[in-house]
Order: structure tokens, then sequence, then C-alpha cells
């Protein structure tokens, strides 16, 4: 079948799919159990947000490419299997620190999501806290796929269990955020990252983007990078980052989809 | 290819200085509205109800469209504003070109008109120059930034004719043409300028603040701002070359197409929007929008009529598209844009560091609804007794004040923060 419909990509978040094609939710729903809780409007607002098609997949355990064909043919386009790298880990048996890992916090994030409320901010925060060697236990109603890309970012590796919809997932912190120790100039900014924290505002209303993105930059240290997704080119942000003396790159990334990194200045000694 | 990071942003303070101007404008406007109504039914084109006029239209309207174009033209164009001195000392020659204009049709000193017009024209061009420049960098020219091209250029033709029509209240250059040329000006004006900036910069807000900017259908958009800038185009021609009545018709009915277009996609943008709450832009465009198809409407009736330009429905037309559409609207997006911009000065300097207030919390909603109610009362008053439905009687300007009053009060609550945070306290109150 000849369509003009955009084809639905393993990058885009669900929330956008479902903006451009709301008769998807069927067909997501159909596919796994693991979909079915988007049909609550309050669940599905926070969480399809938070979720690309490739990590969806991840979360209902099925193979990306096998979705992503599923869900383009539902809406007439006739495409290969394309291979799509898994965005969540196969099932492996519990690593090593499980057994006798301490446990300083712990969070339950199903009762905010019930409310549809978004529960990154709390998470990070909770985080921010875990000392190296220690662990935070999240309990969530999907299997978190995109929080453990993004805290592994920032030294924390990931352990989930659990089924339908209740999850915990350990984050055990396995090592500091600390910008490597050697003398770098401004001019070669890119050398001495060792963290990197990834935001997508594409799907905030000004000015939460740029609330959201100087907020990640206080959380980041001294030499780490933040990448931000956004639909345009924050032009009122770049005064301001140079204030700050962020370096920044803006490269466009898709249609109505930009990336920015921004690198935070070593701190002076 | 990508423009670099535009890093050099207007300083805020010149797009302030533009929208206090506006504020100060729209005051003395309202202010003598209860004085102008007679003189609109009883001499429309008398000096001081033009003088009246010429300070809703450049006073408020163009001063407002000016200083947050500076603002959101980046942004909507996604590339830094190209000309950092022409913003600079553009407010002060505006300005200059506001008050000689004014002092000429109200004190009657006509050779004011001339220069004080041409100050006018040379901050339309400059700002119609940087808008070309900043189109021929942007790394899309999607329908917002034709939109925003063609507004600029067809201002840059209205403003020839007012120009025209200011010399010859000087030195009598167009004769008998005079009235035929202010017709073509007023539209050229109002559905060109006026018109195309407003749904260009509507399509952005709209899109922005409740996430519905991919339901934009881009070529239908396209089409929209196309025949708002054709008709517009297709009627001055006409006029000015005094081409058959048809023709004014035939741009008639392309501007209002232009509309019914534009309110589909705007419909749709709304209905399909990601951000459900009612956002407190939306009634302002809502009633903008109805003025605007209404006087659409209204246009394809006078195009095809012979009624002189001061006929009450020619009156009430321009009355409905100034007050009930752009009015309004620039009232709905003041609360998103000047919000925004102040917070950018205040707070995006802490945010991440404490807590932050969100815009809305920046003024009051009710009280933004509530300046609606009575703003909107008063047009249609004052639109039945122009039209002769109603005895004409000062007492309709009342909406108006209290509309106008209850937008002050939030314009006041806003401005607070431009000198500091303001207690978190007072501030949630508030909201």
């Amino acid at each position: 079948m000849v369509t003009n419909r955009p084809l639905i990509e393993a990058n885009w978040k669900i929330s956008r799919m479902l903006e451009t094609y709301p008769e998807l939710l069927e067909v997501l729903a159909e596919t796994s159990p693991a979909f079915t809780k988007l049909r609550n409007p309050m669940i599905r607002k926070v969480q399809s947000r938070l979720v690309t098609v490739s990590q969806a997949a991840g979360v209902a355990g099925i193979d990306p490419a096998d979705l992503l064909s599923r869900l383009n043919a539902a809406v007439g386009h006739e495409t290969a299997a394309t291979p799509v790298v898994a965005e969540t880990p196969a099932m492996t048996p519990p690593p090593g620190w499980v057994t006798d890992v301490i446990v300083s916090t712990e969070l339950d994030v199903r009762p905010l999501l019930a409310r549809g409320e978004e529960p990154f901010g709390v998470i990070t925060a909770a985080t921010r806290d875990i000392p190296v060697g220690q662990a935070l236990s999240l309990r969530s109603p999907f299997d978190p796929v995109p929080l453990r890309d993004v805290l592994s970012k920032q030294g924390f590796e990931a352990y989930t269990s659990g089924a339908g919809d209740d999850w915990t997932t350990l984050f055990y912190r396995v090592r500091e955020l600390k910008p490597v120790s050697s003398p770098v100039s401004q001019s070669a900014p890119d050398a001495a990252v060792t963290a990197e924290i990834t935001i997508d505002v594409s799907e905030l209303v000004p000015p939460e983007p740029m609330m959201r993105i100087l907020a990640a930059l206080e959380e980041l240290p001294d030499g780490g990078k933040l990448v931000v997704h956004h639909v345009r080119r924050p032009m009122h942000l770049y005064p301001r980052l140079d204030e700050l003396g962020y370096s920044h790159a803006t490269t466009e990334i898709g249609a109505d989809q930009v990336e920015i990194v921004i690198q935070k200045p070593l701190a002076q000694s | 290819m990508m423009p670099p990071s535009g890093s050099n942003a207007v300083p805020l303070e010149i797009t302030a200085r533009y929208m206090l101007t506006s504020i100060l404008c729209l005051i003395g406007w309202a202010a003598l509205l209860p004085w102008m109504l007679p003189e609109l039914v009883s001499a429309p084109l008398s000096f001081p109800v033009i003088a009246w006029v010429h300070l809703l239209t450049i006073g408020c309207i163009g001063t407002m469209i000016l200083g947050a174009s500076i603002q959101l033209v980046p942004v909507a164009l996604q590339t830094p504003f190209p000309a950092m001195r022409l913003a600079a000392w553009s407010w002060v020659v505006w300005i200059l070109g506001i008050i000689l204009f004014e002092i000429g049709f109200r004190r009657e000193i006509l050779p004011l008109l001339g220069p004080g017009a041409t100050l006018l024209g040379i901050v339309l061009l400059g700002y119609a120059v940087a808008i070309t420049t900043m189109f021929r960098a942007a790394p899309h020219r999607d329908a917002v930034a034709w939109h925003l091209l063609a507004a600029a250029w067809l201002a840059i033709v209205g403003f020839v004719l007012g120009w025209l029509l200011a010399l010859t209240n000087v030195n009598g250059l167009l004769g008998g043409r005079m009235l035929p040329i202010l017709a073509a000006h007023i539209i050229c004006m109002i559905a060109g300028w006026l018109g195309l900036t407003l749904l260009g910069v509507g399509y952005k807000l709209i899109g922005m603040f409740t996430l519905a900017e991919r339901q934009l259908d881009q070529p239908r958009a396209r089409v929209s701002g196309f025949l708002l800038a054709a008709g517009t185009l297709l009627i001055v021609i006409a006029i000015v070359l005094s081409w058959p009545r048809g023709w004014v018709t035939g741009g008639a009915i392309a501007i209002a197409w232009g509309v019914i277009i534009a309110l589909i996609e705007i419909e749709r943008m709304y209905r399909k929007r990601m951000r459900k709450a009612i956002d407190v832009h939306m009634p302002f465009a809502v009633v903008s929008l109805a003025a605007m198809l209404t006087s659409a409407i209204s246009l394809v009736f006078l195009s095809m009529q012979s009624h002189p330009l001061t006929h009450p429905l020619t009156i009430t037309t321009v009355w409905i598209a100034l007050v009930g559409c752009f009015l309004v609207a620039i009232q709905g997006f003041f609360y998103k844009i000047s919000t925004f911009l102040i917070w950018l000065r205040t707070y995006a300097p802490l945010a991440g560091k404490v807590a932050v207030p969100q815009l809305d919390r920046m003024y009051d909603r009710r009280l933004a609804f509530v300046g609606l109610g009575a703003w909107l009362v008063g047009i249609i008053a004052i639109a039945a007794a122009l039209m002769g439905w109603l005895p004409m009687w000062w007492g309709w300007s009342i909406g108006i004040w209290v509309g106008g009053v209850c937008f002050l009060a939030n314009v006041v609550r806003i401005g607070r923060h431009w000198f500091g945070p303001v207690d978190a306290r007072e501030s949630a109150r508030v909201g």
C-alpha cells in the first residue's frame, strides 16, 4: 500500500507515535499485556512521553524490529523487518552485587504514576544521595528501561525483576561522577567528559524546557556533558549558557528534532 | 544546514520599552473612546479620528508587534536576530515617528505628517529587511516563516500607500484618488500585515504552549497564508489601477477563504493538543479568530457593494477587526509572551538553584477572563451602535474600560517580576 503518512521509527517516543497515529493504542494493547495499561489516559500521559518504541519493545520483552514492523504495517507501511538494536538487555542472571547490596533508599513511584505525575525528578533526587557501593530500590509499574539508560551514564548499574505491573529495580552506584584530574583546556571541551546525562524536553511547554535544562546542568559535575533533545533550537537559552561559560553545539537530527550538547566547564583550580 | 548557535540575543530591555509604549498608547486610546464614538459615526475621516485610530494601529498594535517580534521571530525562524543596532535605535525612531504623526493629525500641523510617516517607514523597512535576512538564514522555511515574511513586506506596501496619503494631506498629491487609496491602505495593513502576522505567530505560539506544533498541516497553512497575501495584493492592485469591482471581490474572497483554512488548522491544533488544560490564551484566541472571520466575511459583502468608505458597515468591520481581533489576540498572547520574557530575565538565573514560578503564577487568570468578558460586551455593544442598531452612547465604552483595567492590573502584576523575584506565596495566591 502506498501511503504518505510518516514511517514510525525506533527512536520515536510512544507519545509522538500515538499523537500521529492514535489508532495504534489498540494495536499496542493487543500486542502485549504490558501495553494494556496505556489505555489509562493518566498513565499514558506520563509513560508514553518517557519511552521510545524500541524501549517499549524491551519493556514488553519482544523484538523491537517486530514491534516496529507491526506498528508500521498497521498504519499502511509495508516494511521489511529492519534489525533494531534492543535497548534493554535480555533477561540475565542477577549480578554478584545483588545478593549483599545495601539498599540505602527505597522509592515506590507507582502512586505517583497513577496520579499522572512525572517521576523523573523524584528519582533523580533520590539517586543523588546514594553513596558508592549502595543502591536505590525502585518499584514501578513497568520495567524502567529508559531510566536504566539514563542512570547507567551517571555511574549506576541496574538489575530489574518483576512482572505485570509490579517491577523492582536496584540501581547500584558503582562510581562517583568526577571529572578526571588531568588539566584540559577549554578549547578541547570533549576531552575530559566523564559524565553524560541525556534529557528530552520536546514535550514540555516554555519555560519548562529551560527549567529542566538548567536544573540538569546544576546537577552535572564539572566537565560533564548534557545532551538535550528538543523540537526546536532554544534561542533564549544560548545567551544564558554563554553567560555561564558552557560550551554548546546544536545538531539537527530529524524533522522537528534537534540535539543540543552542552558541556559544563571544568572548575577553576 | 543549521545556522550557528545564536547567542546574540536582543536585550530584553528593548522589547520592554516597546511593550510599555504599546500599553501607554492603549490607555490613551481607551481614554478617548467615549469622545471618539460619536465622531466615528458622524465624521470618521476627520483628523482627530484618524489620529485616534493611528494611536491604536501604530501606537498600540504596531508597537507591540515590533517589540515582540524582536524576541519571537528568532524563535520562529530558528536563527538569531541579525540587526542588533537596528533593534537598539529603532524604538527611539519609532516613538518619534508616532509623536510627530499624532501631533500632525491632532493639532492639524500637517507638515509634521511627512517626517512622522517617514520615520515610521524607516523602522518598518529595517524590520522587513531583518526578517528577510532571517528568513534566508532559517534552517527551515515553514508556513510560519512565510507568513512573517509576507506580512513584513505587505506592511511596506501598506506603509507606502499610507505615506502617500500623509503627503496628500499636505499637498493634495492624490487628489480624488485619496479615498480609494485609503481603502487599499486599510486593507493592506489589516489583512496583509496584522492578519498574516497574527496567524503566523499564532501557529507558533499555539503549537509551543499547547504542544500541538506537529498538528499544523504545513501545506494547508501555506495555502492559507498565500490566499491572504495574494487576496490583499489583488485588492490593492485592483484599487490602485481602478480595475473592475470583481477583482476586489475576488481578493476579498481569497482573504476570507484563507481565514477559514487558518481557522480549521487552529481548531485541529487545539483539538489534538497534547497539553489538554485550557491555556490562558485560548479563550482570547477563540474570540479573536471569531472576530477575524466576521470581519473577513464582512469584507466580502463590502467588496460587492458600492458603499462609501464612511458607511457604517465599513466602520464596524474595521472596529471588529482591530478591537475584536487584534487587540484581543494581543492581550491573550501577552500573557504568554511577556511572562516568558520577564521569567527569562528574573527567574532563568535562579532556575535549577531554587524553586521558580511557572508563568501562570505571574498573573491572575480569573481577572484575565473577567476582562475578556467585559471587553467582548464592549465590542459587541459598540459594533451594534456603529451599525445603528443601538443608540450611540458613551457608556458603551465601559465594557472596554473594564476589560482594559483588568488587563492593566495583570500587566502590573506581571511587571512586578521584572524588578526581581516576587514572593512565592504571594504568587501562588495570585495564581
